[in-house]
């Protein structure tokens, strides 16, 4: 048995080449992805790289329009919707009820499985106590702080006993001081419960300070995967090198990873297009060239036709970057 | 300029007080003249409880009202029926939304006596349809459905849609969405599109005077009686005066309701 193999095996979560377009945007590029049971896997990437496309894909909100596997737990998830999955996600905006209690808001993902009244009580007020909420049962959402939504959120998708928690941003809108409780709060529900969890983040910081892997994506492509010190000593490419300390890339062992550095180049026509303001000041070009891509037949000619103009600026580029 | 801004800011005020006045002044009005001895002079004076007395008797108006009341109710909830699915589709549509829109309240520019004639004579020669209750129905909900869909799309567009997903993602069927997160979020649209279907089918007249056939609604028949310089006519003012007071308590009622829903 091959490692990979052993390793899909192990996995909870086995993802192969999924591609996701909306529009002429490929958001998702051929993206495969591993998570072992019980690990804690964070996506790191800039704003408009794939994340929250890609937690959709696994939460079933979203359709792509190619997967050769997606499986959880072993039970193949392409053909299931987003209700029949075994996953709870905790959205950037929390996305809870307004027109329900807090208490009321945790019960409702035992309430559409017909969980008695007083059971489904009893267990939303024990998740509202497992995140330091026990007083806040009966307050209305707007009624509560930033932080308290966000904690309400996670006991939401919690008390589903979901086999994989997806988290989107999770500290997005939070100071830095409620941040590093939740940061302790989800590592503890982690290691307590033996929970799975995906989450997604911008933020280097967070990625290296709380992970088990990290997944760093780029252009809707996982541009490197492993434990955070991997990640952040020994970077694959220029691109994962900026993001994670602006440095240059540690070694450049492989002659296969060349086309990867090439890829990563300056090119005039990315620093003309508008980019996100997060991203503005990243020394790294916002789109990976045509070459890169290549794993989503479905899209490939009418992004062909896009890019025929970005080519021959491509061109005319100096060559002072170029390997070899 | 800041004391012309202040100015200004107190001119639109009392323009608003005077508006508001000019709706609410008439009714008053009306409310006096029921009480009055002689309400076709068209001042108040000489207090009586008479006229009340006499429209309590008087059987005339019951058929009507009962009529106009019935036929209110299906315009209302064929309004919230119709109204419901487009504006849930609306925030949803990538192209068209514009032309969507206009095509929509475009017959709002068609004069009331004009599509009444319209489904008087296209709709009867055409397509058959009988000059009753049903084309009053249907000429109601042509003039009421453009307001009841403006009304659901102000909700739909500031319905959040990420609701629905976070129902889905914890285990909520279609249905259950719907009903559970979807529709409670709609309420104050639904609530609002009905009361317009209704009102504005309770209350209508031109369009009624076609396609009424042989049926006459409550407008209907105090157009009738007023017209005629029937004996009935001054009942009619405390007939109008009651349903003022009703439609205005009702409205009262749906926006404290609609506020406590929302709040
Ligand atoms: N509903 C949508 N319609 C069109 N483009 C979208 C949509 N959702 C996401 N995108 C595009 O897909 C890309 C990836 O977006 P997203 O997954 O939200 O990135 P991230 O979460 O990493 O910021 C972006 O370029 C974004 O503009
Ligand atoms: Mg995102």
């Amino acid at each position: 048995m091959t490692s990979a193999a052993r390793l899909r095996d192990a996995a909870l979560l086995h993802a192969k080449n999924i591609c996701l377009a909306h529009g002429t945007v490929a958001a998702l590029d051929g993206v495969s992805l591993d998570v072992r049971a019980g690990e804690l896997l964070t996506i790191l990437g800039p704003s408009g790289s794939g994340k929250t496309s890609l937690l959709r894909v696994l939460a079933g909100l979203e359709t792509p329009q190619t997967a050769d596997a997606l499986t959880i737990d072993g039970a193949d998830m392409r053909a299931v919707p987003a209700h029949l999955r075994p996953t709870a996600t905790v959205f950037q905006h929390y996305a809870l009820f307004p027109h329900l209690t807090a208490g009321a808001n945790v019960e409702y993902g035992l309430r559409v499985r017909g969980v008695p009244r007083a059971a489904r009580r009893a267990q939303a007020e024990r998740a509202l106590a497992l995140l330091r909420l026990a007083d806040k049962y009966d307050r209305r959402i707007d009624q509560l702080s930033g932080g308290e939504r966000q904690r309400v959120a996670f006991a939401r998708a919690l008390v589903t006993r979901p086999l994989l928690l997806l988290l989107d941003e999770p500290m997005g809108a939070l100071d830095e001081r409620l941040r590093a409780t939740l940061e302790a709060d989800i590592r503890a529900l982690q290691q307590s419960q033996g929970m799975t969890i995906v989450q997604v983040t911008h933020s280097r910081d967070e990625a290296l300070s709380m992970s088990d892997r990290i997944v760093v994506m780029h252009a809707g492509r996982v541009v490197q995967t492993g434990a955070p010190e991997d990640i952040f000593e020994r970077p694959s490419t220029r691109f994962v090198a900026a993001f994670m300390g602006g440095g240059e890339p540690h070694r450049w062992p492989h002659r296969a990873d060349r086309p990867a550095w090439r890829a990563h180049r300056l090119r005039r026509a990315d620093l003309r297009r508008p980019v996100d303001r997060r991203t503005a000041a990243a020394p790294w070009p916002a789109r990976l060239p045509r070459r890169a891509r290549g794993s989503c037949p479905a899209w490939r000619g009418r992004l062909r036709r896009q890019s025929a103009g970005r080519r021959r600026a491509h061109a005319e580029l100096p060559r002072h970057h170029a390997p070899d | 300029m800041d004391a012309a801004f202040r100015a200004a800011a107190r001119l639109l005020l009392a323009a608003g007080f005077g508006i508001t006045a000019l709706i609410y002044a008439p009714v008053a009005w009306l409310a006096l003249l029921s009480v009055s001895a002689d309400p076709l002079s068209g001042w108040p004076g000489g207090f009586t409880t008479s006229w009340y007395a006499s429209l309590s008797a008087s059987l005339g108006w019951r058929a009507p009202m009962l009529r106009s009341l019935g036929i209110a109710g299906i315009v209302a909830i064929l309004c919230v029926l119709a109204a419901v699915p487009p504006a849930r589709a609306w925030p949803r549509m990538r192209r068209g939304r514009v032309s969507f829109a206009a095509l929509i309240l475009l017959p709002l520019g068609v004069p009331g006596i004009v599509l009444g004639l319209l489904v008087f004579t296209t709709w009867r020669v055409l397509f058959g349809v009988h000059m009753g209750a049903w084309s009053l129905v249907l000429s109601h909900f042509i003039w009421a459905y453009p307001f009841a869909l403006i009304s659901m799309l102000v909700v739909t567009l500031r319905t959040d849609p990420s609701l629905a997903e976070a129902a889905r993602d914890l285990g909520a069927p279609p249905l259950r969405v719907l009903c559970d997160i979807e529709l409670p979020a709609l309420m104050p649209g639904i609530v609002g599109a009905g009361l317009f279907g209704f009102l504005l089918s309770f209350t209508e007249l031109p369009r009624s005077i076609f396609t009424g056939g042989q049926v006459q609604t409550l407008p209907l028949y105090s157009f009738a009686q007023a017209s005629a310089h029937s004996s009935q006519i001054k009942l009619i003012f405390c007939l109008n005066t009651l349903i003022s007071l009703a439609s205005l308590a009702a409205a009262a009622v749906l926006v404290v309701l609609l506020r406590r829903r929302t709040a």
